[in-house]
């Protein structure tokens, strides 16, 4: 049992650092992005490519697939997000571009790379070692530390500096942000860019397990959001949390139950978890106004 | 003279639907036409359930899924005749509508969608897993021709026929659904439930009777596409199908019953126009949905109201 | 013949706690019948919470509420209509994108059957009800006045029509009891005068009208009975006269502060 639980941090690493990314879109401009996902497929390839052309290690690899990322991400935003919003467009076609943009990006790197799955080594093993009961991967641990470090730094940007400050003033109250003076569509911006190269850094991480292929962001990023919301859509610590509870209750029920309905299971969990606590598991309930 | 020219037009109209298959005799155009109309009935229910109630669903693959294998395994394993198997198949899924709609009728926006999309995957994952009912991933195969009062239909041409019907009919109904109390309460829901329910309008029972409406037009036209192709797999049924469905019903315009025919028209249409390009296809394709989105909220409905509009507008100003 | 019960509402005891926040306490209202009831009191005083537990949006903590002198269960708010209440709301809650006569139509939502295997084939018994409800729906629409607009979207109107089509559609709802949550906010003097003259016919009619306002002047104008609130409790009830001199009520309008004095002083 133990057992299932570690091997469920690392996945639970990755959707939390996804989780965070739909959150922190969410929160700042109540757009859900369907094409975080793909962010994550994206990073993994530009890293990929990384490594394969220009020779580079893992950790140049990673923060330069992030910036690459988040440039795409400013992008995104930019030449679509921003048109809807100020043509005060419905939720529900924002949802549909944001699931073109899933189209568009999963099919140029289906272009540009090709079909067959891609693989990017790891800097560590990614043989487990038995120590005691229990085996270990470095490849996990990996993950899992550079996850936690991320989302560290994460919190650590959004409160202590002053654009973090800004972010969570757009996020509380988006009218009131304005008033102050804040440049909400800079903000705007600035979250997707964030959001992108988290979701790129989650793919990398993955990369060296999983193998690289176009349409893994599509079960990534479902999870990921179904993450954000178990744990809280919009809450930093909500998300986080959320997504190791997906990540070691899919672990749980996979090893212990079955493996073929392990995901059915899942979205049994998070429907009930909607239907009787909405807000999220870890998030406190707020009222309705009248 | 206008309302002459109205009527030759409509008659016009309708004697070229009715022979169409005399006139289109490419049997791959035709096949598109036959799957463009089944997923039309997709599309009218959609609308109704997010356009006029605004319960956004990105779920209706799974009732379009169970309405498929129901009525594909009454005909397999009880040989039951088709229309009897499709009712059976439509009330199937009305109860899958009823039981989603239970959690979903106190959610909305993205907890809603996230909930149908839940909703559809696990549907999936039953359909794949549960092996000895629905055979897994290789799904079902040799699902017979429909046979109606003696008559059976195998030709594409006499398909177009039976799914023409069930369109006029689901078409029907919708529409008089929508131009009664019941869509003007539906509308009502989306714009302000609660000021709705203030009025004295029972919003959770009539969000129900949404999904359970949506359902049945769903599982109808899943009963009509087993019989259609033949085959059924887990793999028709993803979550991908569930975004192509919401895809027609905005780019069509949701909050018309035509913006689902058009919708799913249209969409179906220009996504076998795009097979011409090969690898670029999708993207153009992602392109076109992003660019309508935001250049066409209303939809291509909107945009013939806005320019009939323009038109009356204009020539108000020549008189 | 028995005369009616005078009382029409009666509001006993009524508390609410939010948190830490003791909204209402121990609020006891008596509403007679045709009358229009002002429910005044400074800001934060607990007026639209008591609203709310009257149309069922919030469950009191205990208390009350009879109506003709029968004591209601907590119902959901959609029952409160079949019970005779209908309410408007402070920042117009229209349904924005339908039309007027339909906005209004759904007040009559309660008051006609809907008998779906007859909409279904566009049978006699729906083409009637529809035309119940659209007849009925005019009617209110004249009474305020503006049936010419039936058919423009709701969007398109004036603020100020807008708040007579939502009173329109309360009063679609063939209640026994208005509840008109600050009726006159953000409203100009004519649309003001046009207000007063819209409750003076309202009272006219028989129907019981219980209003929350700010405005002083249209209270002190139209009011038969005035109940103050503050910090969740009734500090006074009465007729306007006894009310507007009621030292208790000046001063917990003055300690809120120069805003409403300053208000006062432009009314």
């Amino acid at each position: 049992m133990l057992q299932f639980i570690l091997n469920g941090l690392p996945i639970g690493a990755i959707y939390a650092l996804v989780a965070l990314s739909y959150s922190f879109i969410y929160a700042a401009s109540s757009v859900l992005n369907w094409a975080q996902g793909d962010m994550v497929m994206f990073g993994a390839y530009v890293g990929f490519t990384l490594y394969q052309v220009f020779n580079l290690g893992f950790t140049p690899a990673l923060f330069i697939s992030m910036a690459v990322v988040a440039l795409v991400g400013v992008l995104i935003q930019y030449s679509i997000l921003r048109p809807l919003r100020q043509r005060k467009a419905p939720p529900i076609n924002v949802i549909i571009a944001t699931l073109g943009v899933s189209i568009i990006i999963r099919n140029v790197a289906l272009m540009i790379w090709g079909p067959d799955a891609q693989l990017l080594p790891s800097p560590v093993s990614t043989k487990p070692v038995a120590t005691g009961i229990l085996n270990i991967t470095p490849q996990n641990i990996l993950i899992v530390v550079v996850g936690l470090l991320l989302m560290i730094i994460f919190q650590y940007l959004l409160k202590q500096t002053k654009e973090g400050k800004a972010l969570r003033a757009v996020a509380q109250d988006r009218y009131a942000a304005m008033i102050m003076g804040i440049d909400t569509e800079r903000a705007d911006r600035v979250a997707f860019a964030i959001s992108a190269a988290l979701g790129a850094a989650a793919g990398i991480l993955i990369a060296p397990i999983f193998f690289i292929t176009f349409n893994m962001g599509a079960g990534i990023g479902l999870k990921g959001f179904v993450a954000a919301v178990v744990g809280g859509l919009g809450s930093v610590p909500g998300s986080i949390a959320g997504g190791f509870f997906i990540g070691i209750i899919e672990a749980v029920v996979g090893g212990q139950i079955s493996s073929g309905y392990r995901d059915a299971i899942t979205f049994v969990l998070l429907i009930l978890v909607l239907w009787l606590r909405p807000s999220g598991l870890f998030l406190k309930k707020k009222g309705q106004k009248v | 003279m206008k309302k002459n020219k109205k009527i030759f037009l409509m008659i016009a109209v309708c004697v070229l639907i009715l022979t169409l298959p005399l006139y289109i005799n490419n049997l791959y155009y035709l096949h598109i036409i036959n799957l463009a109309g089944i997923y039309t009935l997709v599309t009218i229910g959609l609308n109704l359930l997010s356009g006029y109630t605004g319960q956004t669903s990105m779920g209706q693959a799974g009732f379009f899924a169970v309405g498929t294998y129901v009525s594909a395994l009454m005909m397999m394993n009880f040989n039951f005749p088709f229309l009897v198997a499709i009712i059976i198949g439509t009330v199937a899924t009305a109860a899958c509508g009823l039981i989603i709609s239970i959690p979903a009728m106190k959610l909305s926006g993205p907890y809603l969608v996230l909930a149908t999309v839940g909703f559809g995957e696990i549907t999936r994952l039953v359909l794949l897993n549960w092996t000895p009912v629905t055979k897994g991933a290789a799904g079902l195969t040799g699902i017979p021709y429909p046979e109606i009062f003696g008559l059976k239909i195998t030709s594409e041409g006499q398909f177009f026929y039976l799914i023409l019907i069930f369109v006029i009919l689901g078409t029907y109904i919708a529409v008089r659904l929508a131009k009664s109390k019941i869509g003007r309460t539906f509308s009502a829901i989306r714009e302000d439930d609660l000021a709705a329910e203030a009025m004295g309008v029972p919003v959770n029972y009539y969000k129900i009777a949404a999904f359970v409406i949506s359902a049945m037009f769903a599982g109808l036209a899943g009963g009509l596409f087993g019989a259609f192709s033949g085959v059924a797999s887990p793999d028709n049924f993803t979550f991908d199908d569930s975004v192509a469905f919401l895809c027609m019903s905005v780019i069509g315009g949701n909050r018309t019953i035509l913006g689902g025919i058009v919708g799913a028209f249209v969409l179906t249409i220009i996504s076998e126009l795009l097979r011409v390009f090969q690898g670029t296809r999708l993207i153009i394709y992602g392109f076109i949905l992003i660019f309508t989105v935001i250049y066409m909220p209303n939809g291509l409905v909107g945009i013939m109201d806005n320019i009939k509009k323009n038109y009356r507008k204009n020539n108000k100003i020549n008189e | 013949m028995m005369p009616l019960e005078s009382n029409i509402l009666t509001i006993k005891g009524i508390s609410v706690r939010f948190g830490g926040l003791q909204a209402l306490n121990n609020i006891d209202i008596q509403v007679d019948r045709n009358t229009v009831h002002g429910i005044i009191g400074p800001n934060g005083a607990g007026k639209t919470t008591l609203f709310n537990v009257i149309t069922g949006l919030i469950r009191s903590d205990s208390g009350t509420i009879s109506l003709e002198g029968k004591e209601l269960p907590y119902v959901k708010p959609y029952q409160l209509v079949s019970l005779g209440f209908a309410r408007t709301f402070q920042n117009i809650r229209l349904f924005k994108e339908m039309s007027v006569l339909d906005n209004v139509m759904i007040g009559q939502h309660i008051r006609t059957p809907t008998p779906v295997f007859s909409i279904m084939i566009n049978g006699k018994k729906s083409r009637h009800y529809e035309n119940v409800a659209k007849e009925k729906s005019l009617e209110a629409l004249k009474f305020m006045g503006i049936e010419k607009k039936a058919q423009e979207t709701v969007s398109n109107l004036s603020y100020g029509q807008q708040k007579l089509v939502e009173f329109a559609r309360a009063l679609a709802a063939q209640p026994k009891i208005i509840l008109l949550d600050e009726p006159a906010a953000g409203m100009n003097p004519t649309e003001k005068a046009n207000l007063l003259n819209i409750v003076d016919r309202l009272r006219e009619k028989g129907y019981t009208i219980i209003l929350i306002e700010h405005d002083m002047k249209l209270v002190m104008n139209i009011c038969d009975m005035i109940s103050v609130l503050d910090h969740g409790k009734v500090i006074t009830q009465g007729r306007p006269e006894e009310v507007r001199n009621n030292k208790d009520v000046i001063s917990a309008y003055l300690g809120k502060g120069e805003y409403v004095n300053a208000r006062n002083k432009r009314n």
